[in-house]
């Protein structure tokens, strides 16, 4: 058997002309590789996150409403970031011509509505705020009330409160469900 | 090349069953051989470097999605209508498991030990001796004979 294995692979030689083009490979000018492919993908996939990331990027999951007389709605995105400022009445619009929300982080938002001068004038009348969180997830209701009470600090008479965007007079959208489940005075005890 | 190109033919012929893979694993063997920084202390450590590197190109191709269909033996090599039993012996080897066909081409052809074998495709040497014996068993039902001589 060892005779007849070795005579039949003594029979496989590699061929002249293999030889050859191996050498011909070898010896040729390396050429940059082709990358065409890989790069199309790369855009194309570039293109896709980017479509669902600002897809994402544009859809409201929670609302904070702030009245005193003056009301208003923020937008905000899953970010926490403001993608809509919304006046419900006369004096909103007056605040938001001025003060330029868009694309900040919603405590920032509302830390430049509280020291905005307009804003200002309406506590040293002695007027009432109210802050409204609208969010149908629970968890991300308290974490927004905790970080806008946070925001309010020792401004005057401000009351803040959470629920899922049903029962407030000026909420748009939203409108079925439960009434507010968190109901704070600053500084107070959950009602 | 002349001197180790027919060994990696063959290391190709009985990994891969097309000519074009067989022609793609030869031409990089001889690349890597052109790139490679490896000092070879001697022929021997140099031979032994090419089955390895040889034996490893054709199992990456193996397993690799882009591999090609696979073709009879005929269109595989050459050979002349003559060498109808050098076909035969050819067939029945390749007929074998793969990881028979590298054992018995170097111990049958190249001459190795089982101990080298082991060294050169990093198996136990026990294991190396139960795969020449399986082999010399499933060759001898295909081609019968006796088992060295």
């Amino acid at each position: 058997m060892r005779n007849r294995l070795q005579k039949a692979f003594a029979g496989v030689h590699a061929e002249a002309a293999l030889k050859e083009r191996t050498l011909e490979r070898i010896y040729a000018p390396a050429k940059p590789r082709k990358r065409a492919r890989p790069l199309i993908w790369a855009a194309a996939c570039l293109v896709l996150m980017a479509c669902i990331g600002s897809g994402l990027f544009f859809i409201p999951v929670s609302a904070i409403g702030i009245e005193i007389n003056p009301a208003l709605r923020l937008k905000i995105n899953r970010f926490d970031i403001v993608i809509g400022v919304e006046a419900l009445n006369k004096d909103g619009r007056r605040i938001i011509e001025d003060t330029n929300l868009m694309f900040s982080e919603y405590s920032a938002a509302i830390d430049a509505l509280l020291a905005d001068s307009k804003m200002q004038a309406y506590f040293e009348q002695g007027k009432d705020m109210e802050i409204y969180v609208e969010c149908d997830d629970e968890q991300r209701c308290t974490r927004m009330l905790e970080r806008v009470e946070g925001c309010v600090g020792s401004e005057g008479n401000v009351t803040c409160h959470a629920g899922n965007g049903s029962g407030h007079g000026h909420s748009a959208g939203k409108q079925s469900g439960e009434h507010c489940r968190h109901h704070r005075h600053r500084g107070g005890s959950e009602e | 090349m002349d001197r180790y190109a027919d060994m990696v033919r063959r290391l190709c012929l009985i990994h891969l069953k097309n000519q074009a893979d067989s022609e793609d694993v030869f031409q990089t063997v001889f690349m890597k051989y052109v790139l490679s920084s490896a000092v070879f202390e001697n022929e021997e450590h140099e031979k032994a470097w090419f089955i390895r590197v040889t034996i490893n190109a054709c199992r990456d191709l193996i397993r690799s999605f882009f591999r090609s269909r696979t073709v009879p033996l005929e269109e595989l090599i050459d050979l002349p209508a003559e060498e109808s039993g050098t076909r035969e012996v050819l067939g029945a080897v390749l007929e074998l498991p793969e990881k028979y066909r590298d054992v018995v081409y170097l111990h049958y052809f190249e001459g190795y030990t089982a101990l080298e074998i082991g060294n050169l495709t990093k198996k136990n040497v026990n294991t190396v001796y139960s795969l020449l014996t399986r082999s010399k068993k499933l060759l001898r039902e295909k081609l019968g004979g006796d088992e060295d001589a």
